[in-house]
């Protein structure tokens, strides 16, 4: 069934929010199909759990962090994981044209963060979830996911700092 | 309160989606049916069926432990299967108008040993993935 994008609520919410889904989970995967089907997965589940309509994007968030790990699991690339592997990043962010190439730079930092702080500032940034939120799917204490939101930045400041000067 | 910094990073729009899953995501999902539930009961008996053509169709001597001896440890062996998995992949008809879903199925097998004499638990699992084809019927 062909739909209006620009009428149909499921179509502009994806358009909206489809984007940060697939950056959270591409840094939660170890490969892009892996992350695509993740997501896949969690907007379905979120989809029959909120009885057919739009889910809050916090649910969906924390459902793409189960799921990746479910994946993670059945493929026997859990150690990876835990030892900071994450998907390629230059998908990460879309394209610039700075002459800087900033997306690259700033992908290449997030990958070098430590978990935690990637998906702290990750959430924050680009899946516009409040400190509450993020502290109910990564399951820290809100005092614990701001403290790492400023870590994340501060040391986000420290190296892109003179690539955005 | 978000600095000129924060801002510049909030900025930068996260990756577009790629064809592919933009067409998967085309339109919303589907509302579980009690059809799609009985697919799956179905593709997990399937599967069970499928775990078990698996063992028996293996070599005897594959796997199997060495003969029992007076000097050999005496250990308890658990085996058991189950389905951590299933994944839809495909819709198709065949010649006589009958529907099938192809469904992805991974199952682990895992064998345990525990020792009889002291506090030993070795366990060995093996994880397997199939597709399965499931018939659809409609009332």
């Amino acid at each position: 069934m062909a739909s209006d994008p620009h009428s149909d609520p499921w179509q502009l919410w994806i358009t909206e929010r489809g984007q940060s889904f697939l950056l959270y989970a591409r840094q939660q995967t170890r490969c892009e199909e892996d992350a695509c089907d993740v997501v896949q997965e969690a907007l379905t589940e979120s989809w029959n759990r909120c009885g057919g309509k739009i889910p809050d994007p916090a649910l969906v968030f924390a459902t793409i962090r189960r799921r990746a790990i479910d994946h993670g699991r059945a493929t026997d690339s859990r150690i990876r994981r835990d030892a900071g592997h994450v998907a390629r990043t230059d998908s990460w962010f879309q394209p610039d044209f700075s002459a800087a190439d900033t997306h690259l730079v700033v992908s290449e930092a997030l990958g070098k963060l430590p978990d935690p702080l990637r998906e702290t500032v990750t959430l924050r940034l680009w899946g516009d979830l409040s400190f509450p939120e993020i502290s109910s799917i990564t399951g820290v204490p809100v005092a614990t996911a701001t403290s790492r939101y400023r870590l994340a930045i501060e040391r986000l400041r420290e190296t892109l700092g003179p690539c955005f000067s | 309160m978000n600095d000129s910094f924060e801002e510049r990073l909030r900025a930068l729009k996260p990756g577009v989606l790629p064809e592919p899953l933009r067409q998967r995501l085309s339109a919303p999902p589907a509302r579980r049916s009690s059809a799609s539930r009985r697919i799956v009961y179905a593709a997990f008996g399937l599967a069970a069926a499928a775990c078990l053509a698996l063992m028996l169709s293996r070599p005897g001597n594959e796997g199997s432990l060495p003969p029992a001896s007076t000097s050999m440890p005496s250990f308890a062996v658990d085996r058991e299967q189950r389905v951590t998995g299933l994944r839809s992949l495909a819709v198709v008809t065949d010649e006589s108008n009958q529907r099938w879903k192809l469904v992805e199925v991974n199952w682990v097998e895992e064998q345990t040993l525990v020792s009889a004499s002291q506090p030993l638990t070795v366990q060995l699992q093996n994880h397997h993935r199939a597709v399965v084809p499931v018939a659809i019927h409609f009332d």
